[in-house]
């Protein structure tokens, strides 16, 4: 009975421990932003559209919100720019980078006072939110586009690295463009970097050369675009409006708003009410992720494309409904269910009309 | 009239070999802040960012410190080898060497599992003046100018370790070109002050150990005369050929360490981009400090503070990152006219117009 006590005691002890843990971060006075890039404010692409959202942040606050630009994916360095940042009064740390997770994690627990917010990070901590969009999202009405563009029914795509994120991207776009147009495969290449556009090029350039008639970049740079453009070639851009490279090809764009979650984020935190999510994907309901302006192809196909867009809004359809298949025929996903985020962050297979291997 | 004559001073008196030190280090200080003043700096930006952010504040100094630990080993590495007139262009390669060669320990679990650390600092020794002691022998054998193989060693290591990383030792986990991480028994433990790391300890006792070699041991001794005449060293009986490769081997497992107290201890497994940026600054401690091991640790850390204050200059002043080697350069160019000061003697003769 007695040790029942004890135990019935230890446990309201832990259960009122456990909110206390997963209690809300209190900032030292007002928030004061600073933002950590991989490339440069200026790249194009991944490093722009976060650009974008310091920019909006700070006339959202009024405050100037200082950055270091071309950080590199190295625990050190990274540690280093959060330090400088803290030290100088900075109290929550915006960066986007899947490579910087351990260093974020590391500098979470070591401060947890403030907040840090690693855009396609992995890690997570009571202060740290590492949220991503759900760029399979914008990729399958991409895919569709693409599908409807398509008179080769066949498409390229170029990527980083064989990462679930990644992953997700060409296999939603494959499946968009199935659905659009069935028969329709999807060649990928494998970059192994973020940005390196003379290799980005000339993989555009080779597949355009086997006969696709459509170039995807998942890239931080228009390289691939600006090939497809001058062999007169359909393109489809990423991470922000990339009209500018390719304006007589580009069906559209995958975009990222990251200052749709960033500014009500940083509105809770000052609040006192914000906790962190985790690694939680927010998508075109929110408008962190949503697709340019269509163009190049028919009115009809289109409002098909935007007719699926708002039934993606409205929580009616997902583009990992089965049944899915993977390279190998193999059923990953049956008819009739559907794929659930943690398992999205576990993909490790390209969709049977995918063309190419990860290695 | 008159002219200037410019003759060589037979020997420096040693007031003055620190006075042209301290007048060098002083100009470069000048025109630095100048040049940053240029740039849109305000003094009292200078004096917070330079004077007290980087040495007054503990996370400043925690930065500065940490950064000090591989760019004293690279600059001992240098020092080593000029003490034998061996131009040691490559501490990157060897850096990597050392880097790669720690690295095979962890991933192939060579020697038991509790000593793994010490494998790791001794292989990454190996590795470091392995390549170092390749390029001293192709000079002693082939007369292989060692500024030209040093440096390309450094190429053939970079893209080595990219091989490797791209290949056989991406991690299995994301296929991100980065190694397996290590586990804590193979990393250098903090010493509770920020980042600082026990890879201070290799630092400080490699410039002790090279201090006591150049200064008090026999080596040291063979190294000066063959620094100073290696055709009269050989012929009083020195081995020449074998202390140029024993101290050149040296110096390249200095980099070796200076890449293991990176792997070890910032970054706990093999990341991509570890080796860049070392051979300027290494070659800039190594002349700050006239080559003396114990001042390359003073050197070392100046140039750590000065890489600290650039990083606070580029985010919140947007100066680009080279800023800080516009600096260094500077500095480098002052000492060297310094030196030049120290090494020869100018005066101005009166020309007498002598009548007929």
């Amino acid at each position: 009975m007695k040790l029942k006590n004890v135990a019935a005691c230890a446990l309201v002890a832990l259960c009122a421990a456990a909110p206390a843990a997963q209690a809300q971060v209190k900032l030292d006075g007002k928030p004061k932003i600073a933002f950590l890039f991989l490339g440069t404010a200026t790249d194009g692409g991944w490093s722009q559209s976060q650009n974008a959202a310091r920019l909006a942040l700070a006339k959202a606050y009024g405050q100037k919100i200082p950055y270091v630009d071309n950080v590199p994916e190295q625990t050190a360095k990274v540690e280093q720019e959060i330090d400088l940042f803290l030290n100088h009064g900075a109290n929550i740390i915006i960066a986007g980078s899947y490579g910087y997770s351990d260093a974020f994690a590391a500098e979470a627990k070591a401060h947890p006072n403030d907040v840090f917010v690693n855009m396609a990070g992995i890690s997570s901590t009571p202060n740290l939110e590492s949220f991503y969009g759900k760029t399979f999202e914008g990729w399958y009405l991409a895919g569709m586009a693409a599908g409807y563009a398509t008179k080769s029914k066949s498409l390229g795509m170029i990527e980083g690295f064989p990462i679930p994120d990644v992953l997700w991207d060409v296999n939603a776009f494959a499946l968009g463009a199935q659905a659009a147009n069935p028969g329709t495969v999807v060649h990928v290449a494998f970059v192994n970097s973020w940005s390196d556009p003379v290799k980005e090029a000339q993989i555009s350039a080779a597949m355009i050369q086997q006969g696709a008639d459509v170039i995807a970049t998942d890239m931080d740079s228009p390289a691939a675009l600006v090939v497809a453009e001058k062999a007169g070639k359909y393109s489809v851009g990423y991470q922000v409006d990339m009209a500018k490279s390719a304006p007589n090809g580009i069906l559209t764009s995958v975009e990222f708003h990251w200052e749709k979650r960033l500014i009500p984020m940083v509105a809770e935190i000052e609040k006192g009410s914000w906790k962190s999510g985790g690694t939680p994907l927010y998508g075109i309901k929110e408008g962190v992720v949503d697709d340019a302006t269509f163009q190049h192809i028919p009115a009809d196909d289109i409002a098909k494309i935007l007719a699926v867009r708002q039934e993606m809004i409205d929580g009616k359809f997902s583009p990992w409904t089965g049944p899915i298949a993977d390279q190998s025929g193999k059923v990953q996903e049956p008819a009739g269910q559907t794929i659930s985020e943690d398992d999205l962050w576990n993909m490790n297979y390209l969709v049977a009309n995918v063309k190419g291997s990860m290695k | 009239m008159g002219k200037l004559i410019v003759s060589p001073r037979l020997a420096a008196p040693p007031r003055l070999a620190a006075f042209t030190m301290l007048g060098g280090l002083g100009a470069g200080m000048l025109i630095s802040a100048i040049f940053l003043l240029t740039q849109g700096l305000g003094l009292s930006d200078l004096a917070s960012q330079f004077l007290g952010y980087t040495f007054t504040d503990p996370a400043g100094l925690d930065q500065t410190l940490t950064r000090a630990i591989p760019l004293t080993l690279v600059g001992l590495s240098v020092a080593v080898c000029l003490r034998v007139k061996f131009w040691n262009i490559g501490v990157e390669g060897q850096l990597w060497a050392g880097a790669l060669a720690a690295t095979t320990v962890p991933l192939y679990h060579i020697g038991p599992e509790p000593v793994h650390l010490w494998i790791m600092a001794l292989a990454a020794m190996l590795g470091g003046g392995a390549w170092c002691g390749v390029c001293a022998l192709a000079r002693l054998k082939l007369r292989a100018n060692e500024v030209v193989t040093t440096l390309l060693m450094n190429y053939v290591a970079y893209m080595l370790a990219q091989q490797l990383l791209y290949g056989a030792w991406r991690n299995p986990e994301d296929s991100f070109p980065v190694s397996r991480a290590f586990s804590p028994d193979e990393t250098l433990a903090l010493l509770g002050f920020g980042h600082v790391h026990a890879g201070i300890f290799f630092a400080l006792a490699a410039a002790l150990f090279c201090w006591w070699l150049c200064s008090l041991s026999r080596v040291g001794y063979m190294a000066r005369a063959v620094a100073a005449n290696p055709l009269a060293a050989r012929a009083v009986g020195v081995p020449a050929a074998a202390v140029v490769l024993l101290m050149a081997t040296l110096g390249g497992a200095l980099s070796g360490l200076a890449g293991f107290t990176i792997v070890c201890g910032e970054e706990h497994k093999l990341t991509q981009f570890i080796g860049n940026d070392y051979i300027f600054p290494s070659i800039v401690i190594a002349y700050l400090a006239r080559t003396s091991p114990l001042g390359v640790v003073v050197a070392a850390v100046a140039v750590a503070a000065l890489y600290t204050a650039g990083d606070s200059l580029k985010a919140f002043y947007q100066l680009p990152g080279a800023t800080v080697l516009t600096i260094q350069a500077i500095l480098l160019l002052c000492v060297c006219c310094g030196e030049f000061l120290l090494r020869y003697r100018m005066d101005w003769v009166k020309t007498v117009k002598v009548r007929a």
